[in-house]
């Protein structure tokens, strides 16, 4: 259960643009094991997608590993071609869920003969296997089984998302990527698509990388939480510990950012500033600009993940004061909260 | 009545379409068919006061919005400001209300001209209304929305700003005309979060400190909490329940906010809530009848008195008729998991009854439901329909009432009927447990 | 107000066109009628382009050089008065229907229906024997037929532009329907007008040259579509590319320019220095 599936070190991955190279992932490392759903958040552009695309073989053609390797059951695939992704891993081992899945089914065919095909060219499988395959994640998703043969546009929305999610699920990968599977959703859409990915992990043992900007499913619904600001890991580790113990001011202050439904008069935090444009090298922290507890040293180098000291071994942040910081910020909050003034913390920043 | 009437009133407002019909509806002289998108809405907004309208995609938030803004024509019904209504508005009339009420829209990315500095957009509204000393109160009013300094923004173009600028921008774009009401159209849905909670703090601010008043559309429960005083939960272009915010997050009444409650993903790994029982999503809202439109989707309606029923098994039996008064049973589909050799209606029957339901149903409900497959084999649907009518009727089939506790809770559901404060809902409770 | 390279360059050239159309007449080295011999007193046809005549000379022994100087001026004209028309009655219409919708967009989408059943040449010839033969009048019939194209994609965009919240929320703040057509409408679907000008521009100089050999215009005036039409006909245009070559070069760059120009003009006006994103910039 708790064999590394994924380990990615260090990995740095870049865009070449007009502008010059701009970095999108920035020396991150991260473990996802076998049976592990695993969430990814942060703002948009801040390289959730970048990542995923660079462990599947997907990056835009501008896009390259600079650093770093990526292991998939042991095996280094950072330089895997074309070839070797579609031979290997793709479907079989690793499946992708889009954001939008109208886009990602084909109008022309019905679901089964996309699987039939998509199976045909991944596996060994006859096309009745490979229908009762199908039918079985049909069922998993909670659609009528029958209805395999239906053409995209005979199913809704939510539909179209659940159908998509049996078709990434059919080769039975250890590994499914889902890239906001549910943000174009509404709240009880979102439910009934998580309901299902919480069967399939409990029938098929399959691991998750969830990415969303939206923590709170993350925290519902995965065992693992990495966030990340502009290229960088912040911090990283199971839900509960980084969710009783944040370190990164970030994290901490990404996660006072969400309203809960069960205190609706708490006082939101507010993130100043914006995530700046990375070049070539980055050697800061990305949040610098944006941190109320930035230092000279936060400017001259970009800080490593290191462990905080809690329960949990997997726990890292990548902050300079990372202890320091949250206390400060703990003993605001609690301060403003007796006292009445209205901001929880004002920025030390010029 | 005494005293200052509301600052808006909807009452029974309705918004129909009339979807296009095809050549051959119109060679048959069918009647068009009608989309109602919004049915029978009564909503009150006092002055300061900030309510918001809730409801899944589709369910007819943004028709009221447009209507409301007399961008639609009003079916039925009446929009009532400052106690004349909209009807009767002369010219002077529109003008004063289009400067009292102003929108803003849920995407930042088109609400603001592209071809208009910020400057000039916000000097529209001004120059419309033929308001003086325009360069200061575009300052001002990016000053309040926290675009800092002014300067810096006049003279820039939306598309040089960030999701989080634009949506301030259209905010301030709602407060230069120093409006009485906002509406606000999921404002924040398009924006990260850190953005979200900032433009979500602005608004409350402003409800607070200028005194203005927000209607809050959105689909999105943890922010409406944020913002609003009072939630109305709309379904299929009704309101099914009105409450303040706080009770209602802790204690829906109505079916449908129960689960929409119950589905907001809670920001906290120990907390447990338990994943919704709901399945598919609204249907259209076209030629709707009589009847709760929760009935095809609600795990708590209400199976007859006269008759021995479990309510798992009595749920089967509407969604299906439902799917069959609206023709959606698929029927060539399961006809094609049989062997087509020998047609014979008792095994089709069969072969519905597997697809389209799990519980066993014994006796006389047993042998209704086998009757009326046997006629839909036979492609006597209304036969068939009439059959599982005749049996299973619902109380849920009639509209039910909306009743109000003395505190202005209002529900509008048959477990209500006689009073909101101390009736239960009979269903394993779907709420949080901690 | 010029900064960017582009835009400049090709403002330069139609001023440069605009130039010649004014100041070209006075510049020609020769009359335009005016036959040259060699030293052999032969008419010098379609000779090559040497010293004398820097682009050779056509079939008649006219000098090129001279008819392009001295065709500058109708075709600007031309170009200029035909684009103007295209452009202002297809955006007019195109946007009145598009955004009023209803009755008038009926109305006024049979009209230009109707326009386009109207053949170019038949019509031109009727409405000449009202007008009177003449430059003036050839160019009046190409643009009270040619917007039709334009009438109908403007519509399309307009309609568009129409649904954005922007235009809502105008309408909402109760700006009336010729404000938000000017303020909102028009700069939106001004990338498109100005394809249509462009093309206009061309088209109105071919056609107008193409009426000319009907007797509706003054075949006389070479302007630089009436010159390729000279060529054409005289069954010299292989083998005397000189004679075609420069006024179809020029009809080219001119509606090149317009495009490249009204594009790059409207690009500048949106422009509006570095985004607030980038001012945050540490890297
Ligand atoms: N094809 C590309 N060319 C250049 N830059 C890109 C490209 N794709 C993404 N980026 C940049 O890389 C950064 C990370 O983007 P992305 O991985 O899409 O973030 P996220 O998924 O977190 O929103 C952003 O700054 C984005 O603009
Ligand atoms: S304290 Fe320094 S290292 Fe830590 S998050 Fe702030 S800027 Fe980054
Ligand atoms: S009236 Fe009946 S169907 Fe409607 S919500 Fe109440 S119990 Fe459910
Ligand atoms: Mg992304």
């Amino acid at each position: 259960m708790t064999e590394p599936l994924l380990e990615a070190e260090d990995l740095t991955v870049q865009y070449e643009t007009d502008g010059g190279m701009v970095t999108a992932v920035s020396d991150a490392s991260f473990v996802i094991n076998e049976g592990e759903f695993f969430g990814l958040a942060g703002e948009s552009g801040c390289g959730k997608s970048t990542t995923a695309k660079s462990i599947i073989g997907g990056l835009d053609p501008n896009g390259q590993i600079s650093s770093g390797t990526i292991r998939y059951r042991g095996k280094e695939i950072q330089d895997y071609t074309e070839k070797q992704f579609n031979e290997e891993l793709r479907w079989k081992e690793i499946a992708w869920i889009p954001q939008s899945a109208m886009n990602s089914l084909d109008p022309l065919q019905t679901v089964s003969e996309q699987a039939v095909e998509i199976g045909t060219v991944h596996t060994e499988m006859s096309e009745t296997e490979l229908r009762e395959q199908l039918k079985e994640m049909f069922s998993i998703v909670g659609l009528q089984e029958s209805r395999i043969n239906d053409y995209p546009h005979q199913f809704s929305g939510g539909m179209q998302q659940r159908a998509v999610i049996a078709l990434a699920l059919f080769l039975e990968p250890s590994l499914i990527i889902a890239d906001e599977p549910t943000t174009a959703l509404d709240v009880i859409m979102q439910d009934q698509i998580f309901k299902h990915l919480d069967e399939i992990k409990e029938k098929l043992n399959t691991s998750l990388l969830l990415i969303t900007h939206d923590i709170s499913v993350i925290f519902e619904s995965c065992e693992t939480v990495a966030i990340m600001h502009a290229s960088q890991l912040a911090e990283y580790g199971s839900v509960d510990a980084v969710y009783a113990n944040p370190r990164h001011p970030y994290a901490f202050m990404f996660k006072e950012a969400f309203p809960d439904v069960r205190e609706p008069d708490r006082d939101l935090e507010v993130i100043e500033g914006y995530p700046p444009q990375l070049g070539d090298e980055i050697g800061f922290c990305s949040f610098v600009d944006r941190c109320p507890w930035a230092t000279e040293e936060c400017r001259e180098a970009a800080p490593e993940l290191e462990p905080v000291d809690d329960d949990d071994p997997r726990h890292v942040a990548g902050c300079f004061r990372k202890d320091e910081a949250y206390e400060m910020y703990q003993s605001n909050r609690l301060s403003s909260q007796s006292g009445d003034s209205t901001t929880a913390i004002t920025s030390e920043d010029d | 009545m005494t005293g200052k009437p509301p600052l808006l009133e909807i009452r029974n407002l309705r918004k129909y379409f009339e979807q296009n019909s095809n050549i051959v509806d119109m060679l048959l002289r069918r009647e068009p068919n009608q989309v109602q998108a919004v049915d029978d809405v009564s909503l009150t907004l006092e002055e300061n006061e900030s309510i918001a309208v809730i409801g899944e995609s589709g369910c007819g938030k943004t028709t009221l919005l447009l209507t409301l803004i007399g961008l639609h024509d009003i079916t039925d019904g009446e929009i009532v400001y400052k106690g004349k209504s909209i009807s009767e508005f002369d010219k002077p009339d529109w003008k004063r209300y289009r400067r009292n009420v102003q929108v803003v829209f849920q995407d930042p990315f088109n609400s603001l001209d592209p071809k208009m500095t910020i400057e000039e957009t916000l000097q529209e509204p001004l120059k419309i209304h033929g308001i003086k000393n325009r360069e200061k109160r575009v300052r001002d009013v990016l000053e309040h929305v926290e675009l800092n300094p002014p300067e810096k923004y006049l003279h820039k173009k939306p598309r040089n700003l960030s999701g989080g600028e634009k949506q301030r921008v259209s905010i301030a774009r709602g407060l230069i005309l120093e409006p009485d009401i906002i509406l606000a159209d999921e404002p924040v849905s398009m924006l990260d979060v850190s953005t979200q909670a900032a433009v979500l703090k602005k608004m409350k601010e402003l409800i607070e400190d200028f005194g203005v008043s927000m209607i809050y559309i959105s689909h999105d429960l943890s922010t409406v909490s944020y913002i609003s005083d009072t939630v109305n939960v709309m379904y299929l272009g009704r309101i099914v329940e009105t409450a303040p915010t706080e009770q209602i997050l802790a204690d829906p009444k109505h079916p449908y906010t129960e689960e929409l409650v119950s589905a907001v993903p809670i920001p906290d790994p120990s907390h447990d809530r338990q994943r919704t029982q709901m399945s598919g999503a609204p249907r259209d809202p076209v030629n709707l009848d009589e009847g709760c439109r929760f009935r095809d989707r609600c795990p708590a309606v209400i199976p007859p008195d006269d008759i021995e029923i479990s309510q798992e098994a009595y749920r089967e039996i509407i969604e299906f008729r439902e799917l069959l008064q609206r023709d959606e049973v698929a029927f060539e589909r399961v006809m094609n998991t049989i062997d087509k050799s020998y047609p014979d209606d008792r095994k089709m029957a069969k072969a519905i009854r597997e697809d389209y339901f799990t519980h066993d149903l014994t006796g006389e409900n047993g042998a209704v439901l086998n009757e009326a497959l046997i006629a839909f084999a036979n492609e006597k649907q209304d036969v068939a329909v009439k059959r599982l009518q005749e049996r299973f009727k619902s109380i849920c089939e009639t509209t039910p009432p909306t009743v109000e506790d003395e505190n202005g809770w209002c529900v509008a559901c048959h477990h209500y009927d006689q009073n909101v404060a101390d009736l239960q809902v009979e269903q394993p409770k779907t709420a949080q447990s901690d | 107000m010029l900064t960017d390279r582009t835009t400049s360059f090709y403002f330069a050239i139609l001023m440069f066109i605009v130039f010649l159309g004014i100041f070209g007449p006075m510049l020609a080295p020769y009359d335009v009628l005016t036959t040259h011999y060699d030293d052999n007193g032969n008419i010098m046809r379609a000779e090559p382009p040497s010293l004398e005549h820097p682009l050779g000379t056509t079939h008649a022994g006219y000098d090129v050089l001279s008819r392009v100087l001295v065709g500058a001026q109708p075709t600007v004209l031309t170009g200029l008065i035909g684009g103007a028309m295209i452009l202002s009655i297809g955006t007019a219409i195109g946007v009145t229907a598009g955004y009023v919708g209803g009755r008038t967009e009926t109305v006024l989408m049979r009209f230009t229906d109707f326009v386009y059943g109207v053949p170019l040449i038949p019509f031109a010839i009727v409405l000449i024997t009202f007008m009177g033969v003449g430059f003036f009048s050839s160019i009046f019939v190409i643009g009270l037929i040619l917007w039709r194209g334009a009438a109908r994609v403007i519509r399309a965009q307009t309609m568009q532009v129409k649904q954005y919240p922007y235009v809502k929320v105008a309408k909402a703040t109760g700006a009336s329907t010729p404000r938000i057509m000017i303020k909102h409408i028009l700069p939106n679907v001004a990338p498109m007008a100005i394809f249509f000008l462009a093309m206009g521009v061309g088209y109105a100089i071919v056609l107008q040259a193409g009426l000319t050999f009907l007797g509706v215009a003054d075949p006389f005036v070479p302007s630089w579509g009436v010159m390729i039409r000279n060529a054409f006909d005289s069954g010299y245009m292989a083998s005397a590319p000189w004679w075609s070559v420069t006024p179809g070069l020029l009809i080219g760059i001119t509606v090149l320019s317009t495009f490249m120009f009204g594009r790059g003009y409207e690009d500048l006006i949106s422009e509006d220095g570095d985004s607030v994103e980038a001012e945050t910039v540490t890297a």
